[in-house]
């Protein structure tokens, strides 16, 4: 047997051998307990972008307030 | 999904990283099963493996914003359920050595994996035998090149080790594999067949 070959019989008996599925107890457990996993990192990934946009708004309404200063000091001059 | 999907993959990476639970889903039908035989066979216990395949789960989520865009989402899932049944494994080691003392005090005393109990066939009976009283190492190899159909490369880095390393590793693998077999086979075929006159 060329142990080398990917196509050779034995590796062909182990490919058929049948697979087993989990305990349906245990899928539902898992799938509720990732998907609450899932919503609770949403939520944390949330508050940093939230940050985020909160600082672009303040750097923007800032930058606005400097603008007009400048603005209104070189009309006036 | 063993890179025929790539385009499929790369999009479920994405909204995984999004946390998007309809990719975990897809995600989940995809591997979960496989997953479930690759740990079962590996630790021979359906507890034990239900036991880390939630945990192999739970990982995904969690480091799921983590994931690179290119991942490649089999190779890394049968990461995590390897390295988490390896972690079990070094925390049970007291156990083993209790179970290898009384295997070596009984050792007519045979431990059944849950799939020798259902397997259809002698052929099937006697591989999953054969697999399961392999060295780790070896047992690993065959189960995610020849069950799971992993590509070399990619059960290479399930494994850490190089593709060369690998090839090596399922060469030898086959070779004891094909020795278990045949010596299962031999007491067999060594039993006179009723002579009928």
């Amino acid at each position: 047997m060329n142990h080398d070959d990917l196509d050779a019989p034995d590796l062909r008996s182990l490919a058929s051998l049948p697979s087993l599925a989990p305990s349906d107890i245990g899928q539902r457990r898992v799938r509720s307990r990732c998907h609450a996993a899932l919503a609770r990192e949403r939520r944390i990934g949330l508050a940093p972008r939230l940050l985020d946009a909160a600082l672009v708004a303040a750097a923007g309404i800032y930058l606005a307030a400097v603008l007009t200063e400048a603005v209104r000091l070189v009309s006036a001059g | 999904m063993t890179g025929v999907d790539r385009e499929l993959e790369l999009k479920l990476v994405a909204q995984l990283r999004a946390g998007e639970a309809g990719a975990f889903d897809a995600v989940y039908a995809e591997y979960n099963r496989r997953l479930f035989t690759f740990l079962a066979r590996l630790s021979s216990s359906r507890d034990v493996a239900e036991d880390l395949l939630e945990e192999t789960w739970l990982r995904l989520i969690g480091q799921a914003h983590r994931l690179q865009p290119d991942t490649r989402l089999g190779p890394w899932l049968f990461t995590v359920a390897r390295n988490l049944y390896l972690s079990y494994r070094r925390s049970r080691a007291l156990e083993d050595i209790h179970r290898s003392e009384t295997e070596a005090r009984w050792p007519a005393v045979h431990f059944r994996s849950p799939f020798e109990a259902t397997a259809a066939t002698e052929l099937e009976r006697h591989l999953e035998a054969a697999l399961a009283q392999l060295p780790f190492a070896y047992r690993e190899v065959l189960l995610l090149v020849g069950v799971e159909g992993l590509r070399p490369a990619d059960a290479a880095v399930v494994c850490g080790v190089s593709p060369v390393a690998l090839r090596q590793r399922l060469s030898r693998a086959r070779a004891l594999l094909a020795q278990r077999l045949e010596d299962a086979r031999r007491p067999m075929a060594a039993i006179p067949r009723e002579v009928t006159p």
